[in-house]
């Protein structure tokens, strides 16, 4: 064990609390429970961004000779052009004729999906303590160009800095760094009596028919999750687990260990692929089983982490 | 290729298998909870196993699998900075005049912290790192390391409302 400053720093105080805080943290990180290590999970997490940043690669380079074959159609109908342009004073038509496939080319098909425009859909609902807390999906379409990406985060931070006084803006190189062309951002939030709380989330869903739009083998849960409703305590012993899932997700049901259980149906948002479930946890009660079902009712699959106190 | 990604993945999974524990440990302190620890452990080992060729011919697999892990809670830091995830639901304000020992005081009082100050302190005194190793990870001077954690650990006797570290769990 080396520790510089403890050798560099004033003498007593400083090293003491040095050596207390690694044995605080360390007494901290000894008391949580490891659990076993999810080989097929990371195996098959890992595959699939191997897939996905592959399929990029792949996709840069058919852009990029997309764009280099398309200069050379521009630069060479430019050059037919300057020579119609002659011709055009003769005769319009050959102008005419000469400047359509340029700017075909140049057109580009028009985005079905705008980034600028999220869709809001209420995704769950219920009453906590005589309040109605409400449960909401924003899906900002996937963001094709950079310079798009950069507007989304200014109207999605504006959104929810209205909310969230201290949130920090992202700089422009973070926001660089984040944009991916094939992930939508989802912000999760909760409403309670009509008012937006102050914790939200957001998360990265692929679009619609890119790898990773479906759930991986074996795991019904994508897009993550959140648990909304502890800043501040808005929903006191109830806060609401918020879960994305695959669209062979029929139905979730949550049974409680103190008896009783809460069923959810999965919520579309647009046409990603991901839908979302909400739940309230019940107070005072850890979950017995989380267990989502497909339409036929055969199980796909439970998971043991949410829901627990 | 198939046995090309068999021996990949028979490697990857034998590292996982060693270094998932210590890494688990970091990133609960860093998340200050458990599945986002776990969640944390997780997509920084997926990211490991798309740079495998990298991870496995650096001199320290497990430094540079941590340092992924240090980044990838910078970067969700950046874009959820307010929920803080816990594993008991609040019921009451947070401990002003807690029992020092309490683990759940001084794991709410390192949630308190700002990102980079806990990153340095879990590096420095769970990680056991120097502050040049503290610094390579973060990818910040070592300077940034000292003054981050002599402030964390500042932030942390008086978040904590705890009259020194040294009592912090059970130290005299």
């Amino acid at each position: 064990m080396s520790k510089e400053s403890m050798t560099g720093g004033p003498a007593g105080g400083a090293a003491d609390d040095e050596a207390a805080a690694s044995r605080a943290l360390g007494e901290l990180a000894g008391s949580v429970d490891i659990g076993t290590v999810p080989y097929d999970r990371l195996l098959t997490g890992g595959r699939r961004r191997l897939r996905r940043r592959r399929l990029l690669t792949a996709g840069a380079a058919a852009v990029l000779a997309a764009a280099v074959v398309g200069g050379g159609a521009v630069l060479d109908q430019r050059g037919r052009q300057a020579v119609s342009s002659v011709v055009a004073a003769a005769s319009p038509s050959a102008s005419t004729a000469g400047s359509a496939p340029a700017s075909a080319a140049a057109t580009p098909t028009a985005p079905a999906r705008d980034p600028l425009t999220p869709v809001r859909v209420k995704i769950g609902e219920g009453t906590a303590d005589g309040r109605t807390w409400q449960a909401w999906a924003a899906l900002w379409p996937a963001a094709p160009t950079k310079e798009d990406a950069h507007r989304q985060e200014e109207l999605l931070w504006t959104e929810r800095h209205a909310a969230i006084p201290q949130l920090p803006r992202m700089t422009n190189d973070e926001v660089d760094r984040h944009w991916r062309p094939d992930l939508d951002e989802v912000n999760l939030y909760l409403t309670v009596d009509g008012k937006r709380q102050v914790n939200d989330t957001v998360h990265q869903t692929p679009v619609p028919g890119k790898p990773g739009a479906t759930s991986a083998p074996g795991s019904p849960f994508v897009g993550g999750g959140a648990m909304l409703g502890f800043k501040g305590g808005e929903m006191g012993a109830s806060p609401v687990v918020v879960a994305g899932v695959g669209p062979e997700v029929a139905k979730a049901v949550v049974t409680w260990k103190t008896g009783g259980s809460t069923e959810a149906v999965p919520v579309t948002v647009a046409d990603s692929p991901v839908r979302w479930i909400a739940i309230a946890k019940k107070p005072g009660s850890d979950a017995d089983a989380f267990t989502l079902y497909a339409a036929d009712g055969s199980v796909l699959g439970t998971d043991d982490n949410w829901f627990r106190s | 290729m198939g046995a090309q990604k068999t021996a990949r993945d028979d490697e990857f999974r034998a590292f996982a298998g060693g270094a998932w524990s210590r890494l688990f440990r970091t990133a609960y302190l860093l998340a200050g909870e458990r599945h986002g620890a776990e969640d944390l452990v997780q997509q920084a080992l997926e990211r490991a196993y798309v740079a495998w060729g990298r991870v496995r011919a650096a001199d320290d697999p497990q430094a540079y699998v941590r340092r992924i892990l240090v980044n990838e809670h910078a970067r969700r830091f950046r874009r959820r900075p307010v929920e803080q995830l816990v594993h008991a639901v609040p019921d009451r304000a947070a401990p002003t005049g807690a029992d020092p020992d309490d683990r759940a005081t001084l794991l709410a009082a390192l949630g308190g912290l700002p990102p980079r100050q806990r990153q340095a302190v879990v590096l420095r005194y769970w990680e056991d790192l120097t502050e040049t190793q503290t610094a390579a990870t973060m990818g910040c001077s070592v300077g940034t390391v000292k003054s981050q954690a002599a402030k964390g650990l500042a932030k942390l006797r008086a978040a904590s409302s705890l009259s020194g570290l040294t009592s912090i769990g059970g130290g005299r």
